[in-house]
């Protein structure tokens, strides 16, 4: 005779048990590869939009100097004469509008030397600001050496003629001298044969 | 013997398990499905502290609660489980009606050990519960059909 009580014995359910069952398994592991592809897919999406859209609203802007070289362009090395300038375009490229959103530009970098050997011992400038009249956005000035220097100029897109004035200034304090040496270097993207895709 | 293999041993108790917890053969089908989604998913944490019937199981019960989160406990009528085979329908309607009367938790207590033949200790470590407290809910579970069933 059993001493258990009536609750501790199991109750006759068994045949609960007893039913049809359907195919689960091939359904499941169906389900499971779909699920590992979509969710695959929506990984390699979010990792592309974050590849695309981080650079834009998060990435450190580059310098222009760094963008003009990493974009896609031409090495031209084509020379300018001004009246007291002389200048090299060493790189024209089309920049990536991620920079600037909304505003199509293009980059040229400037080799400028001055031809006057009276002015060897001043500092030649660019005088060249950006503003919608020119066409010229960003502007910057790499650090003169004896009568040479970098400007690295970007524009918007169909900007077909910078002038670029400069100026020698006397070294110690920067400031332009009294008959100062200016010169103008005309740029003309049409002359300069750079190709129309980077600056139209 | 591969995954798909193991889970073929064990469909039919997992189906069963949602079928009789449920008392629907659609939802149970698709809970059954679940369970061995997330079943393929886990498989490479799984490290053997457990039998594979009992580590499949902790994964059904959580499907399970998870679904009851997202829809609440509701039970579909009766008319909808399948019929059984090897006892007189009017019984079988009757038991049904009984095990559907209890709370989930004694529902589910029963299911385990009375319909698949867990043992209190297995089914405690698939609830999550010491021995003892499971045999506690067992017992009462036990009491609560006999009471409703009329049985003994």
């Amino acid at each position: 005779m059993s001493n258990t009580t009536p609750d501790e014995r199991p109750l006759p359910l068994g045949a609960l048990a007893q039913t049809e069952s359907p195919e689960i398994v091939r359904a499941a592991l169906g389900r499971f590869r779909r699920r590992v592809l979509l969710r695959g897919l929506v990984l390699l999406l979010a990792i592309g939009a974050a590849f695309v859209l981080y650079p834009r609203y998060f990435g450190e802007p580059k310098e222009l100097a760094q963008e003009i070289r990493d974009a896609r362009g031409v090495i031209l090395l084509q020379k300018v004469d001004g009246s007291s300038v002389q200048a090299t375009i060493a790189r024209a490229a089309r920049l990536s509008h991620d920079q600037v959103p909304g505003k199509e530009r293009f980059g040229l970098h400037v080799i400028a030397i001055t031809l006057k050997s009276s002015a060897l011992d001043n500092q030649l400038v660019t005088l060249l600001r950006p503003s919608e009249k020119n066409g010229v956005l960003e502007v910057v000035a790499g650090e003169a050496s004896f009568s040479g220097f970098n400007v690295w100029i970007s524009a918007a897109v169909g900007t077909r003629v910078i002038d670029v004035p400069f100026a020698a200034v006397s070294r110690p304090d920067g400031a332009i001298l009294d008959r100062p040496l200016t010169g103008t270097l005309h740029l003309d993207m049409q002359t300069l044969n750079i190709p129309d895709w980077i600056w139209r | 013997m591969d995954l798909e293999e193991i889970f073929r041993l064990h469909q039919k108790e997992i189906y069963v398990y949602f079928l009789r917890t449920t008392g629907n053969p659609q939802l149970a089908e698709d809970l059954g499905q679940e369970t061995f989604v997330r079943a393929c998913s886990g498989a490479i944490l799984f490290r053997g502290d457990s039998s594979v019937r009992t580590w499949l199981f902790a994964i059904a019960r959580r499907v399970m609660v998870d679904h009851i989160r997202r829809r609440g406990p509701k039970l579909s009528p009766l008319d909808e489980s399948p019929p059984g085979r090897s006892e007189g329908p009017e019984q079988r309607i009757a038991i049904e009606q009984a095990l559907r009367a209890l709370p989930a938790s004694s529902r589910e207590a029963l299911v385990l050990c009375d319909v698949l033949g867990f043992s209190p200790a297995e089914a405690a470590e698939v609830i999550g519960l010491t021995a003892n407290a499971f045999r506690v809910r067992l017992h009462r579970a036990r009491a609560h059909f006999r009471e409703v069933y009329g049985d003994e």
